[in-house]
């Protein structure tokens, strides 16, 4: 794991130019957010005002979908990248196994998506007056990392349909898109109609948002966060062993066929 | 047990009957599956312990599928692989391929990531690769970044992570592919002084001079059979069962005419008042009956050399032989 973590930051250290672009950018999106809210003052629906207002809402949206995006994405794209560079045979010959590589690929990115979600708080907080004076650090933790079992366990069927057909991954192409517009990630999902918001339940980027809020925007303690912490914790018992049997099947398949070097 | 037990060592691999298909796909999925490609094909072999192999065929032929099988990337169909206590990790590929390494990273950084997965620490990775930097003179590029390395360089840096995990068999695919004559020279020295220290190499290559060169053994793989295993020597012999030698003679032209009407294959040239021909013997004992008569008849031999078919001639002729037999 250590390897995996030393190996991805000396590559993102080399990337100077890219690294400062990523800066540039949280600051860009962050204002972009900012003046949107500005814009629509009048029309916001009256149910973000718990949070304060449109640009606290999405903060914690845009700050946080980062750790689903590397989820989701995060596996299946390194998959990719080493069979690109010709290294995903010479580290598979090092029998790391499934999850270990699913973890390993995953960690640098988790944590750099930690520190790019603390700066845009401190940046909201700092610059653009959103109010974090009540929030509950621990509930946001629990919350936090209870989300990301689930979405390393999406990564990992993505992964699998990586390994074993390397192209038309319905995880990453149907999952992805659809929580971006269910999980009230840009508006609240309770806007939806009724259908679309039972729907929205079935993602664990809604439950992630709508209790990391309550606690960062409101404060909200465990047991006001606790149906979150039950969907996201029994998400996480259901599709953790899944991807891990998914990754295991896309291994086997991908030995079978020889097809570990092919993209 | 026969004589040649007795001789040989035990194989540390020895495969025997594999056969691998791969599914050929189908172009819509209603549509019935093309049949699958059938890579290898009942194949056989045996790799001795602290010995150069060569395995050798056109592109195709099974080659890439047999390194990766024996390196576990790729189920077989059927088959057996036998070893002599072969560990998982005793057993590496060097890809001859341009890729294999973080182009960003120098080489350090690479030999250090992939030294860890291999269970390594960082110190004992850093140690080991240090003293093998020395001796495949890497040292002095190890600081710069992969992109910038040459073809040379880039094998040799694999032939280096490879030795980090101290295999007892390396096999490398498409050795000396794209290199200039120095960088290969380079690279064979190492890998004779490597089997020189008992490492089993087992190389698929299209370099016959090479093979030729520095293998104990060559194996010819088509169509995923092997068609002929042996030394250079023994398949040339299987090819040719004749012996080609030059012979330089020093005595009567026509009495050494008589004596040699029936072996030589080219007119005798008189050449600083010595006799020149080309002759060819079924065996050692028919050359030994003609060194007498020539003696008894006050005929010299002045010099003796054997006259090996070029192993490329030997490679087309097996290859038809194949061809012909299967067709």
């Amino acid at each position: 794991m250590a390897a995996f973590f030393i190996r991805d930051l000396q590559i993102w250290v080399s990337y100077r130019l890219s690294l400062f672009l990523d800066i540039v950018g949280l600051v860009g999106t962050a204002l972009a957010f900012f003046l949107l809210g500005l814009a629509f003052e009048g029309y916001i629906p009256p149910m973000l005002e718990q949070y304060g207002g449109y640009f606290p809402f999405v903060i914690i949206g845009i700050a946080f979908f980062g750790f689903q995006s590397n989820g989701l994405y995060g596996l299946s794209g390194s998959l990719r990248e080493e069979q690109l560079q010709g290294t995903l045979e010479p580290m598979l010959s090092s029998r790391i196994t499934p999850l270990s590589l699913s973890l390993a690929t995953n960690t640098f990115s988790f944590l750099r998506t930690l520190v790019r979600a603390v700066l845009f708080l401190v940046l909201g907080a700092l610059v653009f007056s959103v109010d974090l004076s009540s929030m509950n650090i621990p509930s946001a933790i629990v919350v936090l990392a209870l989300s990301l079992p689930p979405f390393l366990a999406l990564g990992m069927l993505s992964g699998a349909f990586t390994l074993a057909f390397k192209r038309g991954d319905p995880v990453r192409l149907v999952y992805g898109g659809l929580s971006v517009l269910l999980s009230g990630l840009y508006f609240p999902y309770q806007l939806l109609p009724q259908p679309l918001q039972w729907l929205a339940h079935a993602f664990p980027l809604t439950h992630a948002l709508s209790g990391l809020r309550a606690a960062l925007l409101n404060g909200a303690s465990f047991s006001e966060v606790s149906t979150q912490i039950i969907w996201l914790l029994g998400m996480g018992v259901v599709l953790l062993p899944l991807g891990i049997v998914a990754l295991k099947l896309g291994h086997r398949k991908a030995r079978r066929d020889g097809s570990y070097a092919q993209y | 047990m026969t004589a040649e037990d007795k001789i040989l060592p035990k194989p540390l691999v020895s495969v025997r009957g594999l056969r691998k298909f791969y599914p050929a796909g189908r172009r819509f999925p209603w549509l019935r599956s093309k049949p699958p490609i059938l890579a290898l094909d009942g194949f056989d072999m045996d790799i001795f312990p602290g010995k150069i192999h060569a395995l050798i065929g056109p592109n195709g032929a099974g080659k890439t599928t047999l390194l990766k099988i024996l390196w576990n990337l790729i189920q077989p169909d059927e088959g057996l692989i036998e070893s002599n206590h072969l560990a998982d990790d005793d057993t590496v590929l060097v890809s001859g391929e341009e890729r294999g390494f973080y182009y960003r990273l120098n080489g350090w950084a690479n030999l250090v990531f992939f030294g860890r997965l291999s269970g390594n620490s960082r110190q004992e990775t850093l140690s080991r690769a240090t003293q093998l930097a020395e001796r495949l003179r890497l040292s002095g590029i190890l600081n710069r970044r992969y992109q910038t390395y040459s073809s040379g360089e880039r094998q040799k840096l694999a032939i280096l992570r490879a030795l980090l995990q101290a295999p007892r068999l390396m096999m490398i695919d498409d050795l000396a592919k794209g290199l200039d004559p120095q960088a290969t020279r380079e690279l064979t020295d190492i890998l004779l002084e490597l089997a020189r220290d008992g490492m089993s190499i087992l190389l698929a290559t299209h370099r016959l001079d090479l093979a030729a060169q520095m293998c104990d053994t060559i194996t010819l793989i088509h169509r995923g059979k092997n068609i002929a295993t042996g030394s250079p020597q023994k398949l040339s012999q299987q090819v040719f069962p004749h012996r080609h030698y030059r012979i330089v003679l020093s005595g009567d032209e026509v009495t050494a005419r008589k004596i040699l009407a029936g072996s030589i294959t080219s007119d005798i040239e008189i050449k600083d008042g010595h006799l020149s021909a080309e002759l060819v013997v079924s065996d050692e004992e028919e050359l030994a009956k003609l060194s007498l008569t020539l003696a008894q008849n006050g005929i010299s031999i002045i010099e003796l050399s054997s006259l090996e078919e070029e192993l490329e001639t030997v490679y087309n002729h097996l290859l038809q032989d194949s061809d012909s037999n299967d067709g």
